[in-house]
């Protein structure tokens, strides 16, 4: 029996060693880039925990705010100016940010988000999640945070997100003085003034 | 422990990075389903592939239902992958018609 529980004690030594040289050698030969994908093992790991880390009785809350225009209006303002940046207004995550950080920010309209459940989606809102790019966005107790459960019912109406809703949010997202300037630029190249082409391409631009 | 070792080793280094998004203006040379070619004022062609979640946006008429068509101006909103170039929003300006001349 000892020399059982020795040998497996040993199993698991050798095995970390071998998992934290691995990781070793990566790190000191080739290094680590936020820019690559996260391995599957690691996806469904990284779930796994995200899944475990909420509490039982808050994956199973059901949200408290009844779903209504207003509040799908509000919730999109609120999408527009606080998320967007990193998931895009159309929930993709195919963003300058979303697309880079590791994680990457996922698509929330398709099942991997869907599929949570409202509880899991407002903890994630307010709580974060460590060791990832999202933020804990709530204050004070989870009970007056209303604006994060409106924000479950956006995410959960990102599917259906129409055209004049997209075209909504854009006038809704935080702009810089140098991207309100940008955005001139590109209007008046499209009226025809070719010299706006210049002023446009002191930025990222080809 | 062994998944708070791993999250901590090979996750905690890996959170926060940084990219831009693009801009493409100028004139279209050639469109298809699957990309628009655009010439731009530095005479530089760049190509754009265009897929289903493209938009397209027409200058005086958001709502229209018409594509840019080669001698239009576009203003090409895209992220970059590793590869390509991937238009999110194409505006554009419908080029000029000549005038025909006075009889």
């Amino acid at each position: 029996m000892r020399t059982k529980f020795l040998t497996f004690i040993t199993v698991v030594v050798i095995g970390m060693v071998g998992a934290f040289g691995w990781m070793g050698y990566r790190l000191f030969t080739t290094g680590f880039s936020a820019k690559t994908e996260p391995h599957v093992l690691e996806v469904l790991m990284a779930r796994q925990i995200r899944h475990l880390a909420i509490p039982i009785e808050h994956r199973n809350k059901s949200n408290p705010v009844p779903l209504h225009a207003d509040v799908l209006k509000e919730s999109l303002a609120h999408f527009a100016d606080h998320c967007a940046t990193c998931h895009g207004n159309d929930g993709s995550g195919q963003t300058p940010i979303g697309k880079n950080v590791y994680p990457k920010a996922p698509d929330l309209r398709l099942a991997d988000t869907q599929s949570m459940s409202d509880g899991e989606l407002f903890w994630v809102i307010h709580n974060g999640i460590r060791f990832t790019a999202m933020p804990a966005w709530g204050e004070g107790e989870p009970e007056k945070d209303l604006d994060s459960w409106k924000l479950v019912h956006f995410i959960r109406h990102l599917p259906t997100l129409t055209t004049e809703e997209l075209d909504q949010m854009k006038t809704l997202n935080p702009k810089t003085p140098k991207e309100i300037e940008e955005e001139a630029a590109f209007d008046k190249f499209l009226q025809g003034d070719d010299s706006a082409a210049a002023e446009a391409d002191r930025g990222h631009h080809h | 422990m062994l998944i708070l070792t791993f999250a901590v080793t090979c996750i905690a280094p890996l959170t926060w990075a940084h990219g831009a998004g693009q801009h493409v203006l100028g004139t279209v040379t050639g469109i298809d389903a699957t990309h628009v070619e655009v010439k731009t004022p530095k005479g530089k062609i760049v190509d754009v592939q265009i897929n289903k979640h493209t938009r397209f946006r027409e200058k005086g008429n958001p709502k229209g239902v018409n594509l840019p068509s080669v001698g239009d101006r576009v203003v090409i909103e895209a992220t970059k992958d590793d590869k390509a170039l991937i238009a999110t929003e194409v505006h554009f300006s419908p080029a000029k018609k000549p005038v025909a001349p006075a009889q």
